[in-house]
């Protein structure tokens, strides 16, 4: 009986399929419409807010930034900062801002565009309890633990990777353009870093635990092999104070995205602002900015904490050594898509090199997906 | 009860028929529709010229209602007396004599007859066993009878299977003659006969049979063997119903029977009664995962499902995969698309009435079939001569279907599990009194993740009595309790452990009287009354460590109490009206904690000036008003009919869904201060014809609807745990309006419908709805407005025991919501959404295939088997449920979802013992 039921499982399970891609035909207008993300810090850390405009569902890029605006942050009773660019549509003000009254942020895109948020009144949260990790079979999740109070009970959750890699082959020589040859490399480029920005919204409602606690609150998982904990990972756990609207809307971007198409899925919600057009109150923006003081926690893992741990990287599966012959170095290497690795020793009796061992650029110089310079938070 | 005796033409079937060989040509030809014994004589007689004899207290709770067609008096008589005990006798001067039981003798031997006098013949037959078996048999001429001068004679007898087993349905003919009966259920038939030689064919329902050459010299007895084994009849298709979609008055009802839902190919080779009825014009649903319906335009909330008394909730398993019925219980289904019978009501849009079997009255039968996904087994019959039960339970052996499902997503570490269990019985206390007894319960058991659990199950109980005032007056109570609860029971981690749980029950009672006023009028009345109780969510961390917090939102309580009255009045021949008044009080009752807003501002948290505390059982808000069910029939000619109806209804409970296809999760809620009665009105106009002798039925139906007070929410509600839903509730609007083409073919070896249904569903956020309004407040296209929808069903005799079937469907795919433009938001592309449902998937088109295959049927074997087997999609077209983009990694990726995008054969045993 049941070796029938599962020649009947396989037969049934190929016989159905589900989810394919699909992109249906949708009018593409670009509305342009503005983009503001952001949360005006009281605490210690920089007020960053970032400005772009939405694009067209099948646009090859994911958003316009718009990097040309001022932006102002305005307190209720005094004050008036001034948020610089940084370009790419990033702006940040640097220093606490005055603890006790409420603020707004001011943008003009124009002469005839400014936008407005509503008075924002600050939210503050008690500190992150503690940040730490589980292994198990599917790989390494990550927790938090912490606590609302009185004053509290939405939170934002968010996170920030940041892991230290190393490519599959070692170059120590690099190609001198200038006098055509191989030479030896300055500077190592086999390790690097590489961050990223979790995608994964985590909502907390801290009303709905005991004490408002927040206990075991996953915030990401690492799947097995991945490269992030092939030598040493870190991650920083961001908590934002959010009002109830904020939660809704963060609530609607979550659902929007994530919990979207299957048989259950809520139908999709319309996305609310808490800014405005002045000129032209109608105009639909979206973001939703925050006031308060955020808390933030990182911790480091190191591979020895979870191993065994094998790291598989599809883009290292190409990754082969290649043996080039001197007469062929200007034409292998000139280009810069092969690397010099070492020379290939001699084996037979001394003299001239038999050439070089090289590897393709990827698989040797870890700048091609990440930045040799250390972060400053980075302990060794 | 009066008993309406419904014909056709020409039965195949009925009980020792006797006719004489008189001229009985005088043909007839009218309509007579509740007619009482007495009417209908005096019609005939009137135009025919022929008398009638009879006792009148014999065919006092006879009644007529057939149409005739160029019929003979016996062939009308005969369908009348169908199922009674009563016989009949035309002589020569055209006299026409009932008596019970027993025919008159019409031609007596010359030395008994004689002038002006009729004696009952009582003297035994002249009686020579006659057997035969075998070609000797057919070729020899057997003797019947002893030497008489009589002019004709009854010979009777009985026709036997191989096994000494009587066999029933057989047709007895005379050749070169009209001169035809059919054996009963002991296999008995009798014949008058001229005297003389004659060669008498016996043959079986659709087959081959026996000949023998006869010499009549008298009455007596012949009997017959068959040689091989034959079909058993268990089942017969009813055909008396013919004529009813013209002649009944209302419109908009479709009813289908078992043995035609086994013909539809279906999902894994569940029967499904639910998924059938979708086969219908103007029943859609939003996609094929779900066996939530929408009838007209109507929301799937808007159904009454009822099973025997019983309403039932959540009507599914499996998430909604398939209706929660098991098939070998299940009589028929009568659905009701333009309003309900006036006993009937607190539904917006349809009744779906489940009839489920009370069991045969001659002998225990069982039944079931094994599936790739359940097994199922029923048994029926006689406890005593007065008990008749039926009881059945299905199952599911274990949960691979979720591996079918959405292939290597979240799925993944799915489980599932159902049940279903029936139990009816019917006890008959004596000719005036009948006691029903039914239990429903099924469950159902699943989940997508290893660590969450999802159960809901429904428990229905309900005593019925039925009593005889006397023949025109008759009075049905039933009293019942219906339930239905979900769960969800998390435990991810120990911390966060929780159970949320949400209930329903109601208490019913629903007392409903029928009074044969006269033939014109016949009235229906009473009064139905259903108390509700519900609880719409309560959350508990489970024991442990768990840090949840209990929440509960407060139980509503309700009173729904109705008095209806409603007269199916025969203004003339032709014309008829059934017309209703249902009037609904409803009161939403204490123990309960109501909010008060602000007026003229949206009702949240800050526009709260008080909440008020009210006491156990004291009315907090009471509506009221009247239901209108008018039907109207004028009868164009016996073919052909022309109805409309108006019909208004109320709706004073609503799911909570915000998902496109009913989710195992919805909750309901109870009418209050804020979430007032939907209110619907339907306006419909049909005509019905019937050509080729009722072979084929065809008709055209359009209708018009609007509905208010229908629940839209704000964007981002919550619905789950929410203790003022009301600030999330956007009343809405709806109108919906169509056409539904239906050709049928009812009879013969290829059988089968075409629909076609042109249909708009239209939905607005109410114009005095402040703040917010759902795509700036202008008509909408609803989830399930699919304009056009054709159907085909299929099924051809290949031979009496193979029958393939086809069914195939055509719509425009559903409307849905996509993005008009992406953004980047926390490090990933999101999307942003502006009007609702302003695109839609593409369109839908499916074909199966099923066969059915009768095993043998021969009598010794334990069982009778049949399988049926088919392919679900044989297309294997992907029909997309929904469309939608989702980041993957950031970067967003359009996908469609098709729920069966894949040929899926399916293969059931089924078996009879």
């Amino acid at each position: 009986m049941r070796k029938f039921h599962y020649i009947l499982i396989l037969t049934l399970i190929s016989l159905i399929g589900c989810r394919e891609l699909y992109e249906p035909e949708i009018l593409e207008i670009d509305f342009g419409y503005l983009v503001v993300e952001g949360f005006i810090e009281i605490g210690p850390g920089d007020t960053e807010i970032r400005l772009s405009q939405t694009t067209t569902i099948y646009d090859s890029i994911s958003s316009v930034p718009v990097s040309n605006a001022e932006v102002f942050v305005e307190g209720q009773q005094q004050g008036n900062w001034r948020v610089m660019p940084l370009g790419n549509g990033n702006y940040s003000l640097a220093g606490a801002l005055p603890e006790g009254q409420n603020y707004r942020l001011i943008v003009y895109l124009d002469d005839t565009r400014k936008y407005e948020s509503e008075w924002i009144e600050p939210l503050y949260a008690p500190e992150i309890d503690q940040i730490f990790f589980e292994r198990s079979d599917d790989g390494v999740t990550i927790y938090a633990d912490g606590k609302g109070d009185v004053n509290s009970q939405y939170f934002l959750w968010t996170a920030n990777e940041t892991w230290r890699f190393q490519t599959p082959f070692i170059s120590g020589f690099e190609w001198d353009s200038f006098n055509n040859r191989i030479v030896p490399r300055g500077t190592s480029v086999n390790f690097c870093y590489s961050s990223q920005v979790s995608q994964n919204l985590i909502l907390t409602d801290a009303a709905k635990t005991q004490n408002r606690e927040i206990k075991n609150l996953e915030i990401l998982r690492i799947p097995i092999n991945s490269e992030k904990l092939g030598w040493k990972y870190s991650v920083e756990v961001r908590q934002r104070p959010i009002d109830a609207r904020a939660h809704q809307f963060w609530d609607i971007i979550k659902r929007n995205s994530e919990d979207i198409g299957g048989l259950f899925s809520p139908m999709p919600s319309i996305v609310e602002s808490n800014l405005y057009n002045v000129n032209n109150p109608s105009e639909p923006v979206i973001g939703f900015v925050g006031v308060g003081k955020s808390e933030r926690k990182r911790i480091f893992i190191e591979t020895a904490e979870v191993r065994p741990w094998v790291v598989s990287v599809p883009e290292y599966e190409i990754c082969e050594i290649l043996e080039v012959e001197p007469s062929r170095y200007q034409e292998i290497f000139s280009g810069g898509r092969v690397l010099p690795l070492q020379e290939i020793p001699l084996t037979g009796p001394p003299g001239p090199p038999p050439g070089f061992y090289g590897a393709r650029r990827v698989c040797a110089d870890c700048r091609e997906r990440g930045t040799l310079n250390k972060p400053a938070f980075w302990v060794d | 009860m009066s008993r309406y005796v419904f014909i056709v033409i020409l039965l195949l079937f009925g009980f020792q028929m006797k006719l004489n060989a008189q001229d009985q040509s005088k043909r007839i030809s009218g309509t007579f529709l509740g007619y009482s014994f007495e009417r209908f004589v005096e019609r005939v007689e009137k135009e025919t010229g022929y008398q009638f004899y009879f006792d009148p207290s014999l065919l006092e709770d006879v009644n007529v209602s057939l149409v005739a067609e160029d019929n003979t008096i016996p062939q009308l008589l005969n369908s009348i007396f169908e199922g009674t005990n009563l016989k009949y006798s035309i002589f020569e001067d055209k006299k026409i004599f009932i008596t019970p039981e027993k025919a008159m003798r019409t031609r007596f031997p010359n030395a008994f007859l004689k002038a002006d006098e009729v004696k009952r013949d009582t003297s035994e037959h002249n009686q020579e066993e006659t057997y035969g078996i075998g070609a000797f048999a057919q070729n020899t001429v057997w003797k019947v009878g002893s030497q008489t001068d009589a002019e004709v004679a009854e010979i009777s007898g009985k026709v036997l299977s191989e096994e000494n087993l009587p066999v029933i349905g057989v047709t007895v003919s005379v050749r070169g003659s009209d001169l035809r009966t059919i054996t009963d259920e002991n296999g008995k038939y009798a014949l008058i006969v001229p005297t003389g030689r004659h060669v008498i064919d016996f043959n079986k329902f659709g087959g081959d049979g026996e000949r023998r050459n006869v010499d009549v010299q008298g009455p007596g007895s012949f009997n017959v063997q068959f040689e091989e084994d034959y079909i058993t009849l268990n089942e017969y298709t009813v055909t008396y119903k013919d004529t009813e979609n013209v002649s009944k008055v209302s419109s908009g009802t479709v009813s289908m029977q078992m043995n035609t839902m086994k013909k539809l190919p279906a999902v894994l080779g569940e029967v499904d009664v639910i998924r059938s009825v979708m086969t219908m014009p103007g029943v859609q649903s939003v996609g094929e995962a779900s066996v939530g319906f929408n009838v007209r335009g109507g929301a799937a909330d808007q159904n009454l499902i009822m099973f025997n008394d019983a309403t039932i909730y959540n009507p599914s398993h499996l998430f909604g995969m398939f209706s929660a019925f098991n098939s070998d219980l299940v009589e028929g289904v009568e659905l009701y698309k333009a309003g309900a019978p006036i006993e009937y009501g607190g539904r917006l849009s349809s009744v779906l009435d489940v009839k489920g079997k009370y069991g045969n009255s001659e002998k225990i039968k069982g039944s079931g079939g094994i599936g790739l996904l359940t097994s199922r087994l029923a048994i029926d019959g006689p406890l005593n001569d007065k008990t008749t039960f039926a009881v059945g339970a299905r199952t599911t052996y274990s949960d691979w279907i979720l591996n079918l499902l959405e292939e290597g997503t979240e799925f993944k570490n799915g489980a599932a599990s159902f049940y279903d269990l029936n139990l009816s019985v019917k006890h008959t206390l004596n000719d005036k009194n009948e006691i029903r007894l039914n239990a429903y319960s099924s469950g159902d058991e699943f989940r997508f993740t290893a660590d969450t659990t999802f159960s809901y199950q429904n428990r229905n109980f309900n005593i019925g009595w039925n009593h005889q005032f006397n023949d025109d007056f008759s009075g049905d109570l039933v009293v019942g309790y219906d339930a239905y609860e979900f769960g969800i029971e998390s435990n991810s981690d120990p911390s966060n452990a929780y159970d949320f749980g949400f209930g329903m029950s109601q208490f019913h009672l629903r007392n409903n009287f029928g009074y044969d006023l006269n033939n014109k009028h016949f009235l229906k009345f009473g009064l139905s009354s259903i108390l509700y109780d519900l609880s719409p969510g309560s959350l508990e961390p489970q024991a442990g460590e768990s840090l949840v917090l209990p929440d509960r939102v407060q139980s509503e309580r309700a009173l729904e109490t109705s008095i209806f009255i409603g007269d199916e009045w025969e203004i003339s021949n032709k014309f008829s009206v059934d017309a209703g008044l249902r009037y609904v009080f409803y009161q939403f009752l204490g123990p309960n904690t109501v909010s008060e807003y602000q007026e003229g501002v949206l009702p949240t948290e800050g526009s709260e000036i008080r909440t008020t505390s009210y006491g156990s059982g004291e009315i907090i808000q009471p509506y009221h008003g009247p239901e209108f069910r008018v039907n109207a029939r004028y009868l164009v000619n016996n073919t052909t009919s022309i109805k409309a109806g108006i019909n208004t209804s109320r709706q004073h409970i609503h799911m909570l869904t915000n998902t496109s296809s009913i989710s195992p999760t919805d909750t309901w809620k109870l009418s209050d201060r804020f979430v007032r009665p939907q209110l619907g009105q339907q306006y419909s106009l049909g005509i019905f014809k019937n050509m080729r002798k009722n072979l084929i039925e065809t008709s055209l139906e359009v209708y018009y609807r609007d509905m208010s007070n229908l629940l839209d929410y704000r964007s981002g509600a919550t619905l789950i745990l929410n203790k003022n839903i009301e600030r999330e509730i956007l009343r809405s609007q709806g109108r919906s309006y169509g056409a539904e083409v239906m050709l049928k073919k009812t009879e013969g070896r290829l059988n089968g419908w075409v629909t076609y249904t042109y249909s708009r569903s239209q939905l607005r956020t109410d114009p005095g709805e402040i703040g917010q309004k759902i795509n700036n407040g202008n008509f909408y296209s609803s989830n399930f407005d699919q304009p056009h929808d054709v159907l085909l069903f299929l099924n051809y005799e290949l031979t009496k025991r193979i029958s393939p079937s086809l069914n195939a469907n055509y719509s425009t795919g559903r409307p849905i919501t996509l993005p008009v433009a992406k953004f980047e938001y926390q490090g990933s592309e999101r999307v942003f959404f502006s009007e609702r449902n302003a695109h839609r998937v593409p369109d839908f088109f499916r074909i199966d295939l099923a066969v059915n295959v009768e095993g043998s049927h021969k009598l010794k074997k334990l069982a009778h088997a049949s399988w049926s087997f088919g392919v679900y999609n044989v297309l294997g077209r992907s029909n997309p449920y929904s469309a939608y983009f989702t980041p993957v990694n950031g970067v967003l990726q359009g996908y469609q979802l098709s729920i069966f995008a894949r040929p899926i054969p399916f293969v059931t045993y089924n078996f009879k013992f």
